[in-house]
């Protein structure tokens, strides 16, 4: 308790010591002579004088004779800074301080053993230097596990809305117009229905991932997080603040780029940004559980949580490597963090989250996705060979084909040297996402696979409510998957979409061509070049804003030859080890 | 007091908690915010808050408005360090 009433206000006056109590007492003197003494007391602006306080240095030095006051008090102040080695300011208020110490000390009784709250208790575990790490990568793979799993079903029913329904009604739209089987149809329905909807079937995932990690953000888990990794950077000799620009790496690479500029130097910074784009971002996010469902069916979540932590393994790897040879030198990244305390999270903040995250995946669909799938199916309609007119030939024979197929070599050693995977992975350049949608418009065109009409448009839309609710019971169905148990039938089990049989068919295939036989490991190898190539353009441009051409070019050419070579050894490793 | 706090960061080796330091320095966590924000102003510590605040530009994935509205940036914990000159 405090000890109101043993002093008043009028009576205290705190005892700066000898040496600053000379210099107030002559700068109160001296203040004394000015008009500003009439209206506060002059002991206290001789104080806030020596503090340097601004405001009241401009208000004295515009009285009669107050710029000799002023130059009074910083010689002072200098004086002062020259005798204890630090500035007046700093010495003021670090007495102030002291004082208040002192006070709470007499006046406040505390227990002789602090009490630990159960938060606090949490909080030791979560970031502790023992459970940290473990904590960290379980919720991790808790995550992935969760959003693959309980979201399977509406991703199923939004991939049947997108090819079944949709698709049919733009065909009889076209139809209606006269334009049934024209070039026109061919664009919006092989192009940017094929294009975007391809990506779109991810929506239902990206909100559940964006779900979960609303969960952990707003309950104040990220920032345990962001303190374990950092302290792991820390450890490994990298600079502890690498880990949050990596963080924001998982969302999007532009603004982690942007985030390094919380580290302190240059070189730094630079380190960090040649670290961040290791980190999968959301982007890469469809190509996993693509290619996971397609190769990995039974165990999706678990892989996808692999290609994040091989992320983070390469990022910290190459951070060493680098650490040690172009950027040698101490890193000094002491620091201290303010963790928000533990609490609730709200249904609002959640559906917040959610929102613009996936509000901004969708943006991204509506807009860049949109004109790639445009010129990608332009690209496709092109005849470069054979007998083919524009928008009526086989896409093999098409200008994305030829092109495409050019690169393809390259591939082949990593096991996906096909014209298909090698112009995903160019066109993936403009954004991530569109590895998928490439994919899906290669693979629609080539199987010409429209939907067929499946009733009046009344019925079609009762399926899609029919669809909705087994795909709501579906996953509550799922659920109890979090905690390993299966509630669902046999052939409830995630039933793969067209476009999946068609990648799937189609590495087997050229697996087989090339006499590996191994379709899923070079799905693998696919997925981990995904992961390490090139950043996006927007990415690139924002590294080239913020770090110059030079490490521009260090990185897309860095990073796709790691890729190269991972991909090389993933494939290669395992056909050696007998796997696939 | 003020410049116990500097040395205990100084001497500390990696990132500490707030709650830490000031059980180092042996007084309440939100005086010690007090004492840190001081330094802030005066430039020897670094408030890191970038993070929260960086600019997302027009390109970010072609989905951002603007810096504020970006969705990607994640919201981070508070971080003060001691400012290093380049």
């Amino acid at each position: 308790m405090m000890g109101a009433g043993l002093l008043s206000l009028q009576e205290f006056r705190l005892d700066y010591g000898t040496d600053f109590e000379a210099e107030i007492s002559r700068l109160q003197r001296a203040v004394a002579n000015t008009p500003l003494a009439g209206n506060a007391s002059p002991r206290w602006l001789a104080v806030k004088l020596l503090e340097g306080d601004e405001k009241v240095l401009d208000e004295i030095a515009n009285q009669d004779g107050g710029q000799a006051v002023v130059l009074q008090a910083r010689e002072a102040a200098a004086r002062l800074a020259a005798r204890f080695g630090d500035d007046a300011d700093a010495l003021i208020a670090d007495r102030r301080y002291t004082w208040i110490n002192n006070l709470v000390r007499q006046a406040v009784a505390r227990p002789a053993s602090p009490t630990v709250s159960v938060s606090d208790r949490v909080d030791r575990i979560l970031t502790s230097r023992t459970f940290g790490i473990p904590i960290f990568l379980f919720a991790m793979w808790a995550t992935l596990k969760i959003t693959v799993d309980v979201s399977a079903p509406f991703l199923n029913w939004v991939d049947a809305v997108i090819n079944g329904p949709l698709t049919h009604w733009a065909q009889v739209f076209f139809g209606v117009l006269g334009l049934g089987g024209s070039w026109m149809e061919s664009l919006v329905v092989g192009g940017v229905i094929a294009g975007v909807g391809g990506v779109l079937v991810f929506l239902p995932v990206l909100m559940s991932l964006y779900l979960v990690l609303g969960i952990l953000e707003d309950s104040g888990y990220m920032a345990r997080a962001a303190f374990v990794m950092d302290r792991l950077m820390n450890t490994l000799g990298l600079h502890g603040k690498s880990f949050l620009p990596m963080l924001v790496g998982f969302g999007c690479t532009v603004p982690a780029f942007f985030a390094t500029r919380i580290l302190e130097n240059r070189r730094d910074r630079i380190l960090t940004a040649l670290l961040v784009p290791f980190m999968s971002c959301g982007a890469r996010l469809p190509v996993y559980l693509l290619f996971a469902a397609v190769f990995f069916p039974a165990a999706g979540g678990s892989v996808v949580f692999g290609m994040y932590l091989f992320g983070i393994f390469t990022a910290v790897g190459v951070g060493l490597v680098l650490k040690n040879t172009a950027f040698k030198g101490k890193q000094a990244s002491t620091f201290v963090m303010e963790l928000p305390p533990f609490r609730l999270p709200s249904l609002k903040s959640i559906w917040f989250h959610v929102r613009e995250h996936t509000g901004g995946f969708v943006r991204k669909a509506g807009g860049i996705i949109v004109i790639v799938s445009v010129l990608l199916w332009l690209s496709m309609a092109l005849p470069v060979a054979g007998n083919g007119t524009f928008a009526d030939t086989p896409v093999e024979q098409s200008l994305f084909a030829k092109v495409s197929s050019a690169a393809a070599p390259l591939f082949q050693p990593l096991g996906f040297g096909s014209w298909e995977a090698s112009g995903a992975l160019f066109s993936g350049f403009v954004a991530k996402e569109v590895v998928v949608s490439t994919l899906a418009q290669v693979y629609n065109t080539e199987a010409a696979a429209y939907a067929p009409s499946t009733g009046s448009f009344i019925e079609e839309l009762g399926d899609i409510g029919e669809g909705f609710v087994k795909a709501t019971v579906d996953t509550l169905k799922a659920l109890p998957l979090i905690i390993g148990i299966d509630l669902r039938e046999a052939q409830e089990e995630s039933p793969q979409t067209d476009l999946m049989v068609s990648i799937g068919s189609g590495f087997e295939r050229i697996s087989q061509v090339q006499g590996t036989g191994h379709g899923a490991l070079a799905g693998l190898a696919f997925m981990v070049f995904v992961l390490l190539y090139t950043p996006c353009m927007a990415a690139v441009a924002a590294e080239r804003q913020e770090f110059g051409s030079r490490v521009m070019w260090a990185s897309i050419l860095g990073q796709t030859a790691l890729a190269w070579l991972m991909a090389f050894a993933v494939f290669q490793g395992g056909l050696l080890l007998g796997l696939g | 007091m003020l410049s116990r706090v500097l040395r205990e960061m100084q001497a500390a080796q990696g990132t500490l908690r707030l709650d830490e330091l000031a059980a180092k320095v042996n007084i309440e966590p939100s005086a010690l915010k007090g004492m840190i924000e001081f330094w802030v102003g005066k430039g020897r510590l670094q408030m890191g808050d970038e993070v929260n605040a960086s600019p997302c530009a027009a390109t970010c994935g072609s989905t951002c408005p603007g810096a504020s509205q970006c969705p990607f940036v994640a919201k981070m914990p508070t971080m003060y360090s001691i400012r290093v000159k380049d």
